[in-house]
């Protein structure tokens, strides 16, 4: 049994989404330039890896590195024999983790590419210049500063600049979407400062909350009276403007607009989501990461019913701050993480939207080459993966760092000249994401005003997309 | 009583001066009834039964006529200013700070109290509620349901409600969480560590602090447990983890602040400590091992390795000296006892420390915004409680409890309040309507799906079962973002969360009340007895006088109060319509944005 409202508001939502994109409001400024920039379906989706992964051991040096590899990281060092080859036209040979075979079939496939050494960067930084201090990140090496970086693309959390990249990419796809109720950009992981924008919110769904109970009020129930339950609606909607527009009392304003949002796009999505189960995409369900990315893919399966052209996701993965017994843990993220991006992807292909879906991994920080005893400690740079049809792969892109614990230019190592196994990342979050931003169709002005610091370096694009 | 607009004060002036603007109870619910749930409580205690029915209150005393406003042509019925006592005000938002919810009951205990000082000695001096006792009894160590089973009925049911309040706070400061893989397991280590936390309230920090440090939860979940001095042969450093968390997290933060919890020059900031301190205090926390363990290393744990507290074995501790915050130096050849102590004496002596904790203090029981000055007021209890004590926290708690911005809310602070944190707004409900267990339920209070699942699905908070040590929120998330105003708990209002916590209030409210047809899959949840409510609908004033105080402390906005008078005209005045305007205003109160808010 579904109540009068909800019929009401999918027929309005199906009314909507009909609307011809030149009837679009004030969104819809832009022109020529944006309707070209528009004209496929796309999705990007962030992997956030919390807590700092360690990139070093999904992605290892071959050839004559491998052994500089293994000296330095000692008894957390994967065996040569068990990785699974593959190599770079340029760079040579690696090994992607045997744990990993989803990243290494990509990347054999020419789906995947490796961004090599990446973090938080205001501009080019070398040795010396993190010596001196000069320019460096907010708070280098602490979690939540440098996820905050990370998602924003500032150099300090509270700059000018503190919305994220996503957000910018969010509003770009928000034009694209024309005038629909519903906002392109998800979280599946609670708050995300990547997707935060000036200009839109982003809608925070939950992948352990079942579908049926994401869900306002004026669901369906077998508990309420129909007579009842349709002044109910009004009535609750009567109290969420009243709080919007409360005078004095901003946190009112504000959490009447959460629950207005709420109750205006769950209900929508509710829908598309039941009509779209893909149960084709197996998988453990204790895994998180994979339950969220489902959640990805039904809502990309969802997007034209939804009426959106482009979307934007954020899913998250915990437990990668592996500071003890990283040998026990690692496996289970590795193999967690191989499971969750295996299922997305082939589910993804089976839809047939591989060229229109892009997937990226983040995370706070790379680790300590070196060992804590059974752990690694909070470092800077770290590899990261994109993959999708649209990716130019079976390439690293960007120079792979140094692993020699001894006169490493790469390493931002004490005053004393002490090896800390730390990296000083070669290429910024600013240049990924502007490359990831571009191809979403984001233009070059809003690149600009999103990530002031990309003016920093001379590479603006990684070039990892197919032209 | 404050927060009466005026245009509604004019509204009922005009409804007064018109005597049939009048919505009456029937002759079997008219006068003072009471508005407990089972008639156990006072009839004496709440404001609202008591001076609702005296005809003070405009328009609304239920001995006038016995209109009917479904008539046509009968004047249309408006409600009456909310009457309430503004004692009973004043306590209900001091009990919605310091307890998990002000009741009618704990309103009216209160009152026997001469003064909120007194109330909270008294609560000080209760016995400790424990949680081990009742995990060892029902979880083998690994089954985790007992641990919340045995905090919700704590926190509901127990007297010593200001510990376990500021126990709650103290574990959303000093973050342990079970979703590390290696804490899923050890439930008796996890209780315990709460426990400790219960114990620690109201003690002085410096020993909350070196409990917490040297616990062994948190030696699991911040990995100093085991940590090796350093092995340079093999490139083996100290363990960074807790060293860089006790600082960032737990005591002084990342920036130098003033007195008043300010960031100093925020523009250009004070890092309190680099890189080179946290390796410094990296080697300071190296040598400690489980409580019970052969030998170091030893990888067969029994029942007991993960409560109390860490041991020191010599072997594995960095003896050196190291450079502490400012300079500070802890000489060589000290034991790992010895450098902990001294280290944490620094970390307790850093000015930061009283702002820093103070602030998140304030946070978590009274207001996401405190002004400077009440930040201010409240560190210099913590680093003098009068009689040249730093750190006392029962001092702090009473200095933020008792602190002119918190008793006056809006009108000393514009920005005063919070927003209610998920577990508490649950915990409220149950206790404002004197929640009771299915016949089934084995006296474990339950929502819908008899596990702890439903708990995280309202908001994403279950005790201490947050994402990571950053807790299920950021004391400095933003209201907006890109905005000033901090609102950590907004955090958590996502789309999945709002609806997921309508979807679950829904089948509390309609589902699982005394009315309920227990054949169903009721018998294992917990129930609420809604004729209490449902009899002061007869006069919708009374029972929106009911929900003001007991929920919202005097602060439910008018034009909700309206809205929801309103809504209760649609409905007739007997036995089944009192009870669906009980069920649906109720509904409406628990998912009203306005409900959300504390002040």
């Amino acid at each position: 049994m579904r109540s009068s409202v909800d019929r009401n508001r999918r027929k309005l939502l199906k009314q909507l989404a009909a609307l011809p994109l030149a009837s679009g409001v004030s969104l819809m400024a832009g022109g020529q330039a944006h309707a070209q920039a528009c004209s496929t379906g796309k999705s990007l989706v962030c992997i956030f890896l919390a807590g700092g992964a360690d990139s070093f051991n999904m992605f290892v040096p071959g050839d004559g590195n491998y052994d500089t590899y293994r000296q330095t990281r000692g008894d957390l060092a994967v065996d040569e024999s068990t990785l699974l080859e593959v190599s770079d036209a340029a760079q040579g040979r690696f090994g992607f983790n045997e744990l990993l075979p989803s990243l290494s079939d990509l990347y054999k496939e020419n789906r995947l590419a490796v961004v090599a050494n990446t973090g938080t960067l205001i501009r080019p930084t070398s040795k010396a210049d993190y010596l001196n201090t000069n320019f460096l990140p907010e708070s280098l090496f602490a979690h939540n500063t440098q996820q905050k970086l990370w998602q924003t693309g500032a150099g300090i959390v509270s700059g000018s600049s503190s919305f994220g990249w996503g957000g910018a990419i969010g509003d770009h796809a928000a034009n694209c979407n024309g005038n629909i109720s519903i906002a392109p950009s998800f979280s599946i992981a609670g708050n995300a400062d990547w997707l935060t924008s000036a200009n839109n919110n982003y809608i925070s769904l939950n992948a352990d909350v079942a579908v049926e109970r994401m869900y306002g009020y004026d669901n369906l129930s077998d508990w309420i009276p129909g007579s009842r339950l349709n002044r109910i609606g009004p009535t609750l909607e009567s109290l969420i403007a009243q709080g919007q527009d409360a005078r004095d009392a901003a946190m009112l304003n504000e959490v009447s607009s959460a629950v207005s949002r709420a109750t205006s796009s769950t209900a929508a999505l509710h829908t598309a989501l039941l009509e779209n189960p893909l149960s084709q995409m197996q998988y453990d369900s204790r895994n998180k990461l994979a339950s969220q990315l489902h959640l990805v893919a039904r809502l990309i399966a969802s997007r034209e019913q939804l009426g959106m052209n482009q979307q934007v996701f954020f899913v998250l993965m915990g437990g990668w701050d592996t500071h003890s017994d990283q040998n026990e843990r690692a496996p289970s993220l590795f193999r967690a993480f191989n499971e969750a991006i295996t299922a997305f992807q082939s589910t993804i292909d089976d839809i047939n939207q591989s060229s229109s879906v892009t997937s990226f991994t983040a995370s706070d920080f790379g680790r300590t080459l070196t060992s804590n005893g059974n752990g690694t400690d909070h470092g800077w740079g770290g590899h990261n993966f994109v993959f999708g049809d649209a990716v130019d792969g079976g390439q690293v892109y960007g120079q792979m760092p140094s692993y020699a614990d001894f006169n490493n230019p790469d390493d931002a190592g004490d005053r004393d000249g002490n090896f800390a196994g730390r990296l000083i990342p070669q290429i910024s979050v600013n240049q990924y994401a502007a490359t990831l931003a571009r191809w979403m169709g984001v233009s070059e002005s809003a690149l600009t005003s999103a990530l002031p610091d990309l003016a920093n370096f001379t590479q603006k694009d990684l070039g990892f997309f197919r032209t | 009583m404050t927060r009466l607009s005026i245009t509604l004060a004019i509204a009922l002036l005009l409804s007064a001066c018109n005597d049939s603007g009048v919505v009456v109870g029937d002759g079997s619910t008219g006068g003072n009834q009471n508005p407990g749930t089972s008639g156990t409580t006072s009839g004496t205690t709440g404001g609202t039964a008591t001076t609702g029915g005296t005809g003070t209150t405009g328009g609304t005393a239920t001995t006038g006529g016995e209109q009917v406003v479904t008539g046509t042509g009968d004047p249309i019925a408006t409600t009456a200013a909310s009457n309430l006592d503004p004692a009973d005000v004043d306590a209900a938002r001091f009990l919605n700070q310091a307890t998990f919810g002000a009741t009618e009951q704990s309103i009216a205990e209160f009152r026997q109290f001469s003064s909120k000082l007194a109330w909270i000695d008294a609560q000080i001096n209760l016995p400790v509620s424990l949680t081990l006792p009742y995990t060892l009894e029902n979880s083998n160590g690994s089954r985790r349901e007992p641990r919340h089973e045995v905090w919700i009925n704590n926190v509901l049911d127990e007297p010593d409600q200001l510990r376990q309040r500021v126990a709650f706070a103290l574990s959303q400061i000093f973050v342990v969480s079970d979703q590390d893989r290696a804490l899923g397991n050890a439930q008796y280590g996890m209780s315990d560590y709460y426990d400790m936390l219960s114990r620690n309230a109201f003690v002085n920090f410096r020993t909350l602090l070196e409990d917490v440090t040297l616990h062994p939860v948190m030696g699991v979940y911040l990995s100093m447990v085991r940590n090796e001095k350093a092995d340079f042969e093999n490139n083996i450093r100290p363990d960074e983890n807790f060293a860089r968390e006790v600082l960032q997290l737990f005591s002084i933060g990342l920036f130098e602040l003033d007195n008043q919890g300010q960031v100093i020059n925020p523009t250009n900031p004070t890092p309190t400590y680099s890189q080179q301190t946290i390796e410094e205090f990296a080697r300071v926390f190296t040598g400690w091992e489980y409580p019970v363990s052969r030998f170091w290393g030893d990888t067969n744990l029994v029942a007991g390795s993960f409560q109390g507290r860490m041991v020191p074995v010599e072997e594995f501790h960095d003896n050196g000296s190291k450079t502490l915050l400012n300079g500070q130096v802890v000489p060589a050849g000290l034991s790992t006892a010895q450098d902990m102590q001294r280290a944490l004496d620094i970390i307790f002596n850093h000015s930061n420390v009283g702002p820093f904790i103070s602030k998140q203090l304030i946070q978590r029981l009274v207001t996401s915004n405190p002004s400077p000055a009440y930040v201010g007021r409240v560190s210099a209890v913590f680093a003098n409680n009068g009689n040249g004590v730093r750190g006392d926290l029962e001092a702090v708690i009473k200095a933020i409890l008792l602190d002119n911005e918190a008793q006056q809310g809006v009108a000393a602070n514009p920005e005063f309040g919070k927003i209610r944190e998920p577990n508490i707004k649950l915990t409220h409900y149950w206790r404002a309507l004197e929640a009771y267990t299915g016949p089934e339920a084995n006296g474990i209070h339950r929502t819908a799906d008899f596990s702890t699942n439903r708990l995280d699905e309202m908001g994403g908070q279950a005790v201490m079962k947050s994402r990571s040590v950053f807790n299920f929120y950021l004391p400095d998330n933003k209201l907006r973002p890109g905005g000033e105003l901090l609102a950590p708990e907004m955090q958590n209002m996502s789309e999945a969360f709002i609806a997921a916590t309508h979807i679950n209030y829904h089948h509390m409210v309609y589902r699982f009340h005394n009315r309920a047809d227990l054949n169903d899959d009721n018998p294992r949840v917990t129930l609420t007895d809604l004729e209490g409510l449902a009899t002061l609908s007869g006069n919708p004033d009374e029972l929106l006088d009911w929900y003001n105080l007991v929920f919202f402390a005097g602060d439910m906005p008018d034009s909700m109060r309206v809205t929801l008078f309103d809504y209760m005209q649609t409905l007739p005045n007997n036995d089944s319509g009192r009870f669906a305007r009980a069920q649906d205003t109720l509904f409406m109160v628990m998912v009203s944005p306005a409900f959300n808010i504390q002040r």
